[in-house]
């Protein structure tokens, strides 16, 4: 391929890839700032470490909650408008810079020229996307890292990663890259490139939401633990291990086991339960602590819930890559008009 | 057929193409030869199949029933080979409106190593215009020309231009024409050039093909046929059989025939009217 050949190929799509790339480098330099700001208040990471599980945390009064108050509002409040951002610019930008590829060659009837001059069209198509893909992979790639840099301040402070997972790191790359695929298979399945932008964001949004529920169901599935440290004083608040998600409810028994929710609630006897609402079990649960059964939340730990990653990583690859190679059927077959 | 067909850069066996099951065909049993270093006009009226057979020229139609070859090669079973070796020319605008006239040559660089940006350059400029205007700023006129630099940069041995006139004005039309047969002549490539209007390709082309209905229904030499047919008023047709009859430009009935003693020589235009007059009786007559 030659340079003055991507250069048109990108000048065909300056304004979708140009967004792409330009919204990818504001969310990546916006991270980079809100870094910048959190280092500039010069808080001791003695303070920062695990700041939110800590007794002399949030509602603490200790010698870092002045220091820490300003900080955690620059990171909860102008980082987490960054993270919120990129639930959706990955997906934004693959279908930006997937969709109009084919779309509109055939829309704007192109397709005749351009495929009339090069005769094979796997290679036309590697030709169109190479150079968009190369150049959003740099601006994904630099959003990604930027937001991987501020994700490590908010584990830094006891938030669990796996909570922001898909924000930050590779796996932005990934959705950017299943969501090019998708974009670049409809525009070619459709032929016009409004519509083609319409049903790749519904599809888009689809999938992250079966992909999220997915992952939820994963979590859910891993052997918990309690998550809670417990004071010899009883009268004392149980106090959060850091870094630990919550997946489900246990009860401590008087004599020390843990026993699962379901397993607590089936020594109520009926008359008691049938006094508990519908959404929460409040009867039989003071009938329980009354006698000496604790209820505790469990979970796992964030390494443990980041194994996911690979999968996620595996499914948006997959969604990409097969999107791509229908793309290629499509293209090879389609008559263009 | 078979011993054109190893000279003939394109050669239809029994073509046929049909959109739906349940629609006429739009081509049925082509079977022609186009000799090397021809110009050949491909005429016939709206959705008579010139476009359909041109389009499977380059894969961008499939044949339904037998083949089309082009140097050889069939289209289905070797695409980029058969397309790597013809240019054509789309029908209406198929340039990329954002573009410059020199971003086009580069990507036609890009496709096709082979490209002669000069050759294609210096027909832009041949013709007036810059290469960096972009395509939304010419006239249908200019950017015909672009698109017939475009093809005419490949340096392909077959040209196939799909009513690349049709939108022109009458000077445009004959910039475009004499751009195409100076290129042409001038290296002994081979064209096929399709339109509706006869009198749009006369002055261009040495061979006719005549389309209607999907059916070949003339394929000659145009100074052959031009020898060989004669246009009499149908009233002095005598006991003659004619080819067909048609309405001449004041309305009276014109026949068309093979017969040197009679009439006058008959124009391209006749010898075509006169042929799809023959064809749409053909056709009524099945019909009835």
């Amino acid at each position: 391929m030659t340079l003055a050949a991507a250069r048109v190929t990108l000048k065909q799509h300056r304004f979708e890839v140009g967004a792409g790339f330009l919204a990818a480098l504001v969310a990546g330099i916006s991270a980079l700032v809100v870094v910048y700001r959190l280092n500039a208040l010069e808080v001791p990471f003695s303070c920062i470490d695990g700041w939110l599980e800590r007794a002399d945390g949030p509602d603490g009064a200790g010698p870092c909650a002045a220091l820490m108050r300003p900080w955690t509002s620059v990171l909860y409040e102008e980082g987490e408008r960054i993270f919120e951002a990129m639930r959706i610019l990955p997906f934004t930008v693959g279908l930006l810079a997937g969709v109009p590829i084919v779309a509109r060659e055939l829309e704007g009837r192109t397709a005749q020229t351009a495929w009339s001059l090069e005769g094979s069209r796997v290679r036309w198509l590697v030709r169109q996307v190479a150079p968009i893909l190369v150049l959003l992979g740099v601006g994904v790639g630099f959003a990604a890292v930027a937001m991987a840099i501020l994700d490590t301040y908010k584990v830094a402070v006891g938030d669990p990663g796996f909570l922001a997972l898909g924000l930050y790191g590779p796996l932005v790359i990934f959705r950017a890259f299943a969501a090019f695929g998708a974009g670049l298979m409809i525009g070619a399945l459709l032929g016009r490139t409004l519509p083609a932008f319409v049903l790749g964001a519904a599809l888009a949004l689809a999938l992250a939401l079966a992909v999220g529920a997915v992952r939820d169901r994963w979590l859910w599935s891993l052997p918990g633990v309690p998550i809670v440290t417990l004071s010899a004083d009883p009268h004392a608040e149980p106090q959060m291990v850091p870094r630990m998600l919550t997946t489900d409810w246990g009860y401590l028994t008087p004599d020390g086991r843990m026993i699962s929710n379901e397993e607590g609630l089936a020594l109520v006897p009926p008359e008691i339960a049938a006094n508990d609402s519908p959404v929460q079990p409040v009867a039989s649960d003071e009938w329980l602590h009354e006698r000496g059964y604790t209820l505790l939340p469990l979970g796992v730990s964030d390494e443990m819930a980041l194994a996911w990653a690979p999968y996620e990583a595996l499914i948006f690859g997959l969604v990409g890559s097969l999107s791509i190679a229908t793309t290629i059927v499509v293209v090879n077959r389609r008559r263009p008009t | 057929m078979k011993g054109q067909a190893l000279d003939s850069p394109l050669v239809a066996e029994g073509f046929g193409r049909r959109y739906r099951r349940t629609r006429p065909w739009a081509v049925r049993d082509l079977s022609l030869a186009v000799p090397a270093g021809s110009i050949t006009a491909l005429v016939g009226a709206n959705g008579a199949g010139k476009s359909t057979m041109i389009r499977a020229c380059i894969g961008f139609e499939r044949p339904d029933e037998g083949r089309l070859l082009v140097f050889g090669i069939d289209p289905r079973s070797d695409r980029t080979k058969a397309v790597n070796s013809v240019a054509y020319v789309p029908q209406g605008a198929s340039l990329y409106r954002s573009l410059t006239i020199r971003d086009h040559f580069d990507l036609a660089r890009g496709a096709r190593p082979s490209f002669d940006s000069a050759y294609a350059m210096g027909r832009v400029r041949a013709a007036g215009l810059s290469p960096d205007r972009r395509i939304s700023e010419l006239s249908g006129g200019e950017g015909a020309q672009v698109a017939l630099a475009l093809a005419l940069g490949t340096r392909a041995e077959l040209l196939l231009l799909d009513e690349p006139l049709a939108s022109l004005d009458p000077l445009a039309r004959r910039d475009f024409l004499n751009a195409l047969v100076d290129d042409v002549r001038g290296r002994g490539a081979t064209a096929l050039l399709s339109s509706h209007i006869v009198t749009d390709v006369e002055q261009a082309c040495d061979r006719l093909v005549v389309l209607a209905d999907g059916r070949l229904v003339l394929d000659a030499a145009v100074a052959a046929a031009r020898a060989e047919l004669r246009t009499v008023p149908a009233s002095e047709l005598g006991g003659r059989a004619a080819i067909g009859t048609f309405a001449g430009q004041a309305g009276e009935p014109l026949a068309l025939v093979r017969d040197s003693s009679v009439g006058r020589a008959a124009s391209l235009e006749e010898i075509v009217l006169g042929h799809l007059a023959a064809a749409r009786s053909q056709t009524r007559e099945e019909a009835a």
